[in-house]
């Protein structure tokens, strides 16, 4: 982590007041956070800076948060991702492990949870 | 004519011979007697009168010759001789036919005169006689006299007519008892015992039974001379046909009353005779616009009411009306109209007045001991009756048709009801993400503000900001479940004046997670600035949501894209709905069904959805129909009419 740089946090959800709810809570957090409406505006968006982590919906208009996992993958991006999900259907949660999210949360989520799970991300080795 | 010459002949010579038997025997008495001349004179000429009373003037005046050649022969001297005498003898002789011939011309023309006054007398008699006969025949009466003490009857050709008899002017008594039908004899034999003893006047009426089994009606009258109480003159009338007309008016008369009285609607016969009076007087005022007066007049319209009297009613009207209770039929109409029926009591009046032939609408109307009906009054002017100031008015008790209208208008919407708690049910996870969605936002906001308040230096600025996104959120899952709500509890549906296009965004948050799970993009593409509709909020709700779940389900095998296009525009006098799908479209022999209960072509489906959507539509005064898009696919349009106070937007 660079010295008085906080690391940049993607968020990607297409529910306007959740997408804008995370980006308070992880300023709030420390870090620093960019919003993205959908998979494919994340896709576009010139990343000039360093994203430390990924925090994506799973179920969204076009690219669903695993296909763009799978995406970023094959891309050789190595950024963390970590999923939310307003579902419970089965095999949801293996499917997301084996995409290579390193975090999966239910919403309505646990602040403390989001904390635990990004700060993993970000001290992990990129 | 030989045969008239010829008696006349005969005539003429009987009268000759007779006067010259009567000469002769005249000379031969004088002579016997030794009559001198003026009393042979005087024999002669009454003998000569005699035979002018037998025949013409002619022989008259030949016999008169005859008498003056006898005088001037035997009894004029020379005697035996018809020598000249002297001339005082032949002064006398000349008297004498002068005197005869006068006497005998004189009792001529007396004959004369006679016999024409007798012709006349004779031929007015005859046209008396033809006159009375013909005025009889035309009548269809005769007339009769019966003399009790004598046991004599006659009677005039007609009578004779009437009774089919041969018999000529004296029948008989017997003869008349044996034309008189079975039924009738008694009473006839009874009439005649009473008249025989009292001999009062008499009239009555009897039937003939003549042969062939003919049965006639004749109705007699007969009173006794003033001068002869035995003698009684009277008149006979055939009256079969008159009786037959009034048979045929009773029966009908009969079958109206039964019609009346039988009919199971209640029937008014009604006198308003006083209400015509009030209106006369409104329009002497001046008053053009009745309708208007009288809805500006109440106490009028009432008055009228009272002013309509009642003349008669049907059993039927006896139990629907008063009770049961012929005795409390009386008075006027006005306590059945409440109040807020005076409008057709009043309509009812302007189409009396302005000659309409009839009148009918469905109001209220009330009972003597109180109830409301729901009734379809009609109201019937037959001119011929409303010149007599009397109406015939007819009701027939709807408040049984009415009661199953709004039990089925309750259960219409207990079944709408029922359908929107089912789709509720089959939409919870999609309805619990749409509520998480929030929910996950205030939790993650409360978070957040949580560490801005637990920085060294809280950061209030961004609190601030997050409890106004807190707030947003609440307010959003609020509006959540006040839908979800609205759609659980059964209430009356409220028509109000309803933005489509809120309403249709509102139905599609209920169905984004549904969508999104199938897989299925729903674009809206709603016209701007559209009128409001008449609606209730929740059943458009519920179409919508039907119609894209059924767009949905329509798409699940089909291949990706999988497109719901939901679009609203104004048309004509309303806005159309309509949702479109790129499904494989409704095959020709479903369409005609598609809209019928219980018909489905989905496993496990009911097939109320589209029913319930119909009938959601029509009570909303919309329709509802189905097409194929040319590109594929189905396409539901609902067209609404627009809220009277958008209607010129």
């Amino acid at each position: 982590m660079l010295v008085g740089v906080e690391p940049l946090i993607a968020i990607i959800d297409d529910d306007e007041s959740l997408r804008t709810a995370l980006t308070g809570l992880v300023r709030s957090l420390g870090y620093r956070a960019q919003a993205y409406p959908d998979a494919e505006a994340f896709l576009a968006a010139p990343h000039t800076q360093a994203i430390a982590c990924i925090v994506t919906d799973i179920h969204m208009p076009g690219l669903s948060g695993i296909d763009l996992r799978h995406r970023l993958a094959a891309e050789g991006v190595v950024a963390p991702v970590i999923m939310i999900t307003g579902r419970s259907e089965p095999g949801l949660e293996a499917r997301v492990l084996a995409s290579g999210a390193c975090c999966l949360l239910r919403k309505p989520f646990d602040a403390g949870a989001l904390d635990a799970c990004i700060k993993r991300a970000v001290a992990r080795p990129g | 004519m030989d045969a008239v010459l010829l008696g006349r002949a005969k005539r003429i010579a009987a009268v000759w011979a007779l006067g010259a038997i009567g000469l002769s025997g005249a000379a031969w008495a004088c002579l016997a007697l030794g009559l001198h001349f003026a009393a042979a004179a005087f024999v002669f000429l009454v003998a000569v009168i005699c035979l002018a009373l037998l025949d013409g003037l002619r022989s008259s005046l030949a016999f008169v010759a005859a008498a003056a050649l006898c005088l001037l022969y035997f009894f004029i001297p020379p005697y035996r001789s018809f020598a000249a005498a002297a001339k005082e003898d032949m002064a006398a002789l000349a008297a004498f036919v002068l005197a005869s011939g006068l006497i005998v011309a004189l009792v001529h023309r007396l004959r004369s005169l006679t016999d024409a006054h007798r012709e006349q007398a004779r031929m007015l008699a005859q046209a008396e006689a033809a006159y009375l006969a013909e005025a009889q025949r035309l009548s269809g009466a005769g007339s009769f006299g019966w003399n009790l003490d004598k046991n004599e009857f006659v009677w005039s050709d007609e009578c004779a007519r009437i009774f089919e008899a041969k018999q000529g002017p004296r029948p008989g008594i017997d003869f008349i008892a044996g034309r008189i039908h079975p039924d009738d004899a008694g009473a006839f034999q009874a009439l005649v015992t009473k008249t025989r003893a009292e001999r009062a006047p008499f009239e009555f009426e009897t039937r003939l039974l003549l042969p062939g089994d003919k049965v006639k009606h004749v109705h007699v009258v007969a009173r006794p001379l003033p001068d002869a109480p035995a003698q009684f003159v009277g008149a006979l009338m055939d009256v079969t046909d008159r009786k037959a007309a009034a048979d045929a008016l009773r029966r009908s008369e009969y079958r109206y009353r039964n019609l009346f009285q039988a009919m199971a609607a209640s029937f008014w016969e009604l006198d308003f005779s006083g209400v015509g009076k009030i209106v006369g007087k409104v329009r002497a005022a001046g008053v053009k616009d009745l309708v208007a007066h009288f809805a500006a007049h109440p106490d009028l319209v009432r008055e009228m009411m009272r002013e309509t009297r009642v003349l008669d009613v049907n059993d039927e009207t006896v139990s629907l009306f008063f009770g049961g209770d012929r005795g409390k039929v009386t008075g006027s109409v006005e306590p059945f109209w409440p109040e807020a029926s005076n409008h057709v009591y009043a309509a009812s009046v302007v189409a009396a007045i302005t000659r309409k032939p009839s009148y009918a609408a469905e109001c209220r109307l009330k009972t003597l001991d109180g109830r409301e009906i729901d009734a379809l009054f009609t109201a019937c002017f037959a001119p011929e009756t409303v010149a007599a100031g009397k109406l015939l008015i007819g009701v027939i008790d709807v408040t049984e048709r009415v009661r199953a209208q709004a039990a089925l208008e309750r259960v219409r919407a207990e079944f709408a009801h029922a359908a929107r708690v089912s789709m509720l049910g089959e939409l919870t996870a999609s309805i619990a993400h749409e509520v998480n969605q929030p929910l996950a936002a205030i939790a993650a906001n409360a978070a957040a503000g949580q560490r801005w308040l637990d920085r060294p230096e809280p950061d209030l600025v961004e609190v601030r900001a997050v409890i106004d996104r807190i707030i947003a959120d609440g307010a959003r899952a609020g509006a959540i479940i006040a839908r979800v709500r609205a759609m659980a509890t059964q209430k009356p549906p409220e028509h109000g004046p309803l933005e489509i296009n809120v309403a249709i965004g509102e139905a599609l948050s209920f169905l984004r997670h549904e969508l999104q799970t199938h897989g299925v993009e729903a674009v809206a593409e709603l016209a701007p600035e559209l009128p409001r509709v008449r609606a209730d909020r929740t059943q458009i709700h519920q179409v919508v949501v039907n119609l894209v779940v059924n767009a949905m389900q329509a798409m699940a095998a089909a291949p990706a894209p999988r497109r719901i296009r939901v679009s609203s525009v104004r048309a004509g006098d309303g806005v159309e709905i309509a949702v479109e799908d790129s499904g494989p479209g409704i095959s020709a022999a479903h369409k005609a069904r598609l809209f019928e209960s219980f018909f489905t072509t989905k496993p496990g489906g009911m097939g109320m959805g589209l029913p319930i959507c119909r009938s959601i539509v029509e009570a909303h005064g919309g329709r509802i129909d189905v097409q194929d898009r040319p590109e594929g696919g189905a396409r539901f349009r609902v067209t609404l009419p627009i809220a009277q106070r958008d209607a010129h937007t």
